[in-house]
């Protein structure tokens, strides 16, 4: 039996939660009317989305955590890849992003996910810990590396004209929008939100995984340590997705032979 | 020397340039003339190859394609109608060529590039994006210059100036051409006055395709004197010089 027996005091747990989740959800929806923000759908589909997928997860988990093999975990990870290259591709409208992103997600989680675990930082022998660390490694290297790559092209299309005049003293598409700072501006919009997280981490800020790892009894101090590199992973594996990203999306974004924008 | 052989340019299905073959000499000022749409620009924007043509572009007896394409916008300067300035200040933007090319202009360089292009050096320090519109035209074209190109290509240069900077503008061009023999210039242009003032070979396009090319002598004494009676091409010198028929 995979679904766990549930007690008088869970189900009516489920139906508060469940009833907190729909008023959110009655108020988000409302200032999107209100505001025109046209998100409505998107949320209801998200949350939909969201729920099920964390329901299969759940029915899964067991038996994803009776997996050993590295082979198999870091096969997880692949996958985790493939969806977050397939959401990001919904997203920007450019040529082969979807590739791009396999190739920048795969790059920066691989790199990470190997130094903590060579280092043996995350015991490779316990997918309890290495599966959901990876996956916040995937994660937040997809939404990092999105943030970065929306705000490239959109300064880019801001400042075309400076950038056709880079190209026209002789600069490369890539020296262009690095010595423009687009590339150095992106990277930190793309990481401020991470950045933020961590300055106000344990003030304003309490991060799921250590919260876990107090619940199940683990000393503050090691948990403190533990959350604090998860927090270095996440950040070092999304500068790594976003710089792979950035450097394949500009190769993308502009015409081989003639190095003008094609967006 | 740039010569163009048979140049067919297309942009999204349409056709915009239709077997253009015309040269541009050493030393002189060419000037490409002709109505809005005309495919002026276009014809500039290939010579740097920011469009893919069919035909070919021979600079220095060499096809344009055969030079790598950083290099050889580093030879043919391009300044484009509106002046583009980089963040920072004058110095800055005169130093920015030299990200790529790693160079740093001298002090001696740059008072020099700032006096070709007649602007102040009491202007060194002074934010571009502060400048005025012909104070950033002049900067523009300084930063062109400080890369010693071959060839000067010259896109509407004065549309966004006021009368009296156009003059100024133009007397710097005259006075470029003078002190650079193996300097080429080529500006494109829809004023026909202007072409008088400044040109030295003239090239007439008109919906895509050479009109007539000549001498500024045999342009003004042969072609326009000769083009009466309501034909197309007094329609169009009516509209360049601005006189309506």
């Amino acid at each position: 039996m995979i679904l766990p027996s549930l007690t008088a005091e869970d189900i009516s747990l489920i139906l508060f939660q469940l009833l907190s989740s729909t008023i959110l959800l009655v108020i988000i929806l409302f200032i999107s009317k209100y505001k025109a923000l046209n998100i409505g759908n998107r949320i209801i589909t998200a949350g939909i989305r969201g729920f099920l997928q964390l329901l299969t997860l759940s029915l899964f988990l067991t038996y994803i955590f009776s997996i050993t093999s590295i082979v198999y975990q870091f096969l997880v990870l692949a996958f985790m890849i493939v969806f977050g290259a397939l959401t990001i591709s919904k997203r920007i409208d450019v040529d082969n992003i979807f590739w791009l992103e396999i190739k920048a997600l795969s790059v920066s989680v691989y790199v990470v996910m190997s130094i903590v675990t060579i280092i043996g930082a995350i015991p490779i022998s316990h997918p309890e810990i290495f599966i959901p660390i990876g996956g916040m490694a995937v994660g937040n290297a997809m939404n990092i590396s999105y943030l970065t790559l929306n705000s490239i092209k959109k300064e880019i299309d801001n400042r075309k004209d400076q950038i056709e005049a880079a190209l026209c003293l002789g600069f490369t598409p890539e020296l262009a929008i690095e010595e423009l700072q687009i590339l150095s501006t992106s990277l930190s919009t793309g990481v401020t939100p991470s950045m933020n997280n961590l300055r106000t981490l344990g003030l304003v800020f309490i991060p799921g995984l250590m919260t876990g790892l107090l619940i199940g009894g683990i000393n503050p101090v090691t948990a403190a340590i533990y959350q604090i590199m998860i927090f270095f992973v996440i950040i070092a594996g999304g500068l790594i997705a976003s710089i792979v990203a950035s450097k394949l999306f500009i190769d993308e974004l502009f015409d081989k032979e003639t190095q003008n924008y094609r967006y | 020397m740039i010569i163009i052989n048979e140049l067919d340019l297309v942009l999204d299905d349409k056709l915009i340039l239709n077997n253009i073959s015309c040269k541009f000499p050493v030393s002189q000022v060419s000037i490409i003339i002709g109505r809005s749409g005309a495919g002026k620009s276009s014809l500039l924007r290939s010579i740097i190859r920011l469009y893919k043509y069919s035909g070919n572009i021979i600079f220095e007896n060499n096809d344009i394609n055969d030079y790598e394409v950083n290099i050889l916008r580093k030879n043919i300067a391009y300044v484009g109608q509106i002046p583009i300035v980089f963040p920072g200040n004058v110095i800055d933007n005169l130093n920015f060529p030299g990200k790529k090319w790693n160079t740093v202009l001298t002090s001696d360089e740059i008072d020099r590039l700032l006096q070709i292009v007649g602007l102040s050096s009491n202007l060194k320090t002074q934010e571009a994006s502060n400048l005025s519109v012909g104070e950033k035209q002049r900067l523009h074209l300084a930063r062109a210059l400080s890369l010693k190109p071959k060839v000067l290509l010259l896109d509407e240069p004065s549309s966004a100036l006021d009368v009296i900077s156009k003059q100024n503008f133009e007397e710097l061009i005259i006075k470029l051409n003078e002190n650079n023999p193996e300097l080429t210039i080529i500006i494109v242009t829809h004023d026909l006055d202007q072409a008088r003032r400044i040109g030295e070979h003239l090239i007439l396009l008109e919906q895509g395709a050479v009109i007539t090319e000549s001498s500024k002598q045999d342009f003004f004494n042969k072609f326009i004197s000769g083009t009466k009676d309501g034909t197309m091409l007094e329609n169009i010198i009516s509209e360049l010089t601005g006189v309506k028929s």
